[in-house]
């Protein structure tokens, strides 16, 4: 009986640990956040960059973050990295009414496409994948699991719902895989996703200086990285063309925390 | 119908004869020319051989027919076309000519063709073109169909036949018309591959004399450019138009062939509609690639006639403060060819990509420069050059450089950064009414990276457990309806648990040296359990049955002796009051344990 009682002190000493040291780091950070929005608002925003990229190079990441972040290199003359800014930010909070203004106010601006799911159907079911988040789609898919098996294990195998329940079941089984698939597609898409950089991408034929160019990107176009191999990328367009380019051409949407 | 046939081969028979045309006697090096060969008096005649003298090319272009009715009598040739294309100067003789028909030999003279040096300039742009023959207006029936020959052609007309790679030309087609009328003409359709194009202007509208004939003439017009080097073909040019044509009514033909209201336009003559296609000749053209000789360093592939002017915003700047450099290239030529200016490099001035934009007949390009300090120098030099077609020579135009004055600033300057941004704010967010969403003020939840919930082995552990817990809430479920659907399982259920409950009573008993309590509780617990579990009549067991049913439930016959004994123990201890040893009873609480472990093994499989 002691035993337990002193395995159970142990426990709850490191949780409590665990909670004030979290709880601590995010106080760090909401005090970053707070110092970088207010020198945002006095127009320093080379400062506000400072502050907004030190709490991402942490490791810490949220929406808001993202999006302030985003606001500060449009201020500060970076359009392109503010999309990619505003990209990272439809992570954590797709249907975000600012963000979406603030992204299509730069893609018109900046005169690139918005979005980088590309050519129909994708463009369709990209519309779908960006506005819920991975978290939303995890537990949607959870759900419809839940169903799927409540539905096979709990409704009578015989009697007159058994048309019901297979029907059913095959409904959702239709819904979890398309579900599936559209996660992975979203996942695969937000490991893929680059940006162009300041100036226009040459995208050549062949991943070679003395290669052809095939065509060029605008500072800020999306466009889906496939391949990285010796300092180029092959990257194919909205448009659905596919060439490579020098990898400092572009910014990778992927989050990256800094030093790891 | 007889009559006629025999008077048109009566006709035709009286005009044959061949003759040779050349579209022109004096020709400069590398210009082509024309030969024509026109046989009157049968459409079918194959083309003749012609030596080819030393210093000229000669190529067959292919054949045009024509078949024509005036006053009853019919006409009809064929027109063989050579393109020669001279490759030395010097005169040279070409011919005589012959070919045979109905098996005649029918000859043509020689013609003689003059080649002199280059420059190769055509003395009338016209002649680029293929020109009506010196006939009639109708013999440009090449470029059409053989009934329309006289009223209708198309032509197609270049200003010069030798031109510069990314020289624009301007391509004219022009539609003849005489005495018909036309409606539903579509625009010409003019294949150019090898040239790039810009959009067909609006048709104009003119009239125009050829050979004492006058036409009404629509002229198209359409700007090319050549984009590769090489002697190549262009057109031929088509059109596509409904022709109407008024007929005489039958029904009201007069006596003297000619009907009263035939000159009414309301009443005289039927509209008879024709769909028409017409189709020019191709016109040969040679394009020279750019010379190298005299070209410029800032040459970067402009060709035609080109002005520059240079301005600036403002005479005078602080540093950090913007100055736009405007630099308008206007004139003729290719605007495509035409590109940003060289401009030096800037000393002390910092750029941003220029700004293009196309005004009429010229570009502007709108550089900024922003001083990074008050000793920046003078704006540079800027540079642009392009071939002139008409001169044959690179011409570069050079503007500057322009003096400044930076004014100092009275303080401390703000750092370069901070006008840079300035200066990109201004240009990204000039126009009013549009702006950022402001920044946000709640952080919201902090995340280590991606929130990925599939990545985690909690979203995979919930799940699982989910499905587990189901499971095991289904095997509840339907272990409770058993219960209460099938009695039988339920009083083996029963007894099973009764049963043990009991023999642990009796192990009890036992520990307190109740003997007889202990026996009388195994001896109930084994009958119970038996009489439940093997379907007995409730009762006294008889031995002989419950043998019976244990080997047919699968016991061995020492299970099955073992317990008879047990069972003959317990009666006899029980209703004769005997004493039992301890042993005894452990020995009877054993084989009772084992018989129903048995059995419970027994029926669960």
């Amino acid at each position: 009986m002691c035993r337990n009682k002193a395995v159970l002190a142990i426990f709850s000493t490191v949780l409590v640990f665990i909670v004030s040291g979290a709880s601590a780091e995010s106080a760090k950070h909401e005090a970053l956040f707070d110092d970088a929005n207010s020198a945002y608002e006095a127009g320093e925003y080379h400062r506000a960059l400072e502050l907004y990229e030190r709490i991402t190079e942490e490791g810490a990441w949220s929406g808001a973050v993202l999006y302030n972040l985003g606001n500060a290199y449009a201020r500060s003359g970076s359009p392109d990295k503010a999309l990619l800014s505003y990209r990272r930010a439809s992570f954590f909070m797709p249907r975000d009414a600012d963000l979406r203004a603030n992204r299509s106010f730069l893609a018109k601006k900046m005169d690139v496409t918005e979005g980088e799911w590309g050519l129909y159907p994708m463009r369709s079911i990209g519309i779908m994948a960006e506005n819920v988040t991975f978290q939303e789609l995890g537990w949607i898919l959870s759900a419809v699991f839940m169903m799927l098996a409540a539905m096979i294990l709990l409704m009578p195998v015989s009697g007159r719902r058994r048309f019901l329940r297979k029907t059913f079941s095959f409904i959702l089984l239709i819904v979890l895989l398309a579900g599936g698939y559209l996660a992975h597609l979203k996942y695969k898409l937000h490991g893929q996703a680059v940006f162009v950089k300041e100036h226009n991408a040459q995208v050549r034929y062949a991943p070679l200086e003395a290669s052809t160019i095939f065509f060029t990107l605008p500072p800020g176009e999306p466009a889906a990285a496939l391949r990285v191999e010796n300092g180029w990328v092959r990257l194919r367009d909205v448009e659905g063309r596919t060439g490579w380019t020098e990898k400092d051409n572009v910014m990778f949407s992927k989050l990256e925390v800094k030093g790891r | 119908m007889a009559l006629t046939v025999f008077g048109i081969i009566g006709a035709v028979a009286a005009d044959t004869g061949l003759s040779v045309e050349l579209e022109r006697e004096n020709v400069s090096l590398g210009n082509p020319v024309y030969l024509y060969l026109e046989f009157t008096g049968s459409h079918t005649v194959t083309r003749p051989d012609i030596a080819e003298p030393d210093g000229i090319n000669i190529r067959y272009v292919g054949p045009s027919t024509r078949v024509s009715v005036v006053n009853g009598r019919v006409s009809q040739s064929i027109t063989h076309t050579f393109m020669l294309h001279p490759r030395k100067e010097g005169e040279y003789t070409i011919g005589p000519f012959t070919v045979r028909h109905n098996s005649r030999s029918y000859t043509a003279e020689s013609v003689v063709l003059n080649v002199t040096a280059r420059p190769a300039r055509p003395a009338d742009p016209r002649t680029a073109t293929r020109q009506p023959p010196a006939v009639a207006p109708g013999d440009s029936d090449r470029q059409m169909q053989p009934y329309l020959s006289e009223d209708i052609f198309l032509q197609l007309e270049l200003p010069k036949r030798v031109l510069y790679v990314n020289e624009a030309i301007t391509a004219t087609i022009k539609l003849y018309v005489r005495d018909m009328q036309l409606e539903d003409i579509e625009y010409p359709v003019l294949p150019h591959e090898g040239f790039s194009s810009g959009p067909m202007r609006e048709p104009d509208r003119m009239r125009e004399y050829v050979r004492g004939q006058r036409y009404q003439v629509l002229v198209f017009k359409r700007e090319l450019s050549a984009m590769r080097e090489g002697k190549t073909t262009l057109g031929p040019a088509r059109i596509r138009c409904t022709m109407l044509r008024s007929q005489p009514s039958s029904a009201r033909r007069s006596f003297f062939g000619r009907g009263i209201f035939d000159d009414d336009p309301f009443f005289g003559r039927a509209q008879q509609r024709y769909p028409i296609e017409l189709e020019s000749l191709e016109v040969p053209l040679e394009v020279l690639t750019l010379p190298v000789q005299g070209r410029p360093e800032s040459f970067q592939g402009a060709v035609g006639q080109f002005e520059m002017e240079v301005g600036w915003s403002e005479d005078s700047v602080s540093p950090g403060d913007p100055l736009t450099m405007r630099i308008e290239i206007k004139g003729r030529g290719n605007l495509d060819s035409v590109t940003m200016p060289v401009i030096g490099d800037p000393d002390g001035f910092r750029t941003y990509d220029p700004r293009i934009e196309e005004s009429g007949r010229g570009k502007v390009y709108e550089q900024i420069f922003i001083p990074r300090h008050a000793d920046a120098g003078p704006l540079p030099e800027v540079r642009f050059s392009y071939f002139d077609p008409e001169r044959e020579e690179y011409v570069e135009l050079v503007e500057g450089p322009f003096s400044i004055t930076i004014e100092r600033l009275p303080e401390r300057a703000p750092s370069e950064e901070t006008f840079a941004m300035r200066e990109r704010e201004r240009r990204f967010f000039q126009e009013p009414g549009e702006d950022l969403v402001h920044i946000k003020k709640d952080s919201g939840n902090f995340y280590k990276g991606l929130p990925v919930p599939w990545k985690g082995g909690f979203f995979w552990a919930g799940n699982v457990l989910a499905v587990l817990f189901l499971l095991v809430f289904r095997i509840y479920r339907d272990r409770r309806r058993k219960l209460n659907s099938d009695s039988i399982f339920a009083r083996t259920m029963k007894a099973r648990k009764k049963a043990s409950q009991k023999l642990t009573e009796a192990e009890r008993f036992l520990k307190d040296r109740q003997t007889h309590q202990a026996l009388n509780m195994v001896y109930e617990a084994l009958t119970e359990y038996l009489t439940v579990r093997l379907g007995l009549p409730p009762g006294v067991i008889n031995k002989e049955e419950l043998c019976e049913h244990l080997e047919a439930s699968g016991c061995s016959n020492e299970i099955t002796g073992d317990l008879m004994r047990v069972l003959s123990f317990t009666e006899t201890v029980r209703y004769a009051s005997s004493l039992a040893e301890k042993e005894q009873i452990e020995d009877a609480l054993t084989v009772a344990r084992r018989t129903i472990a048995l059995l419970e093994k027994r029926r669960r499989r």
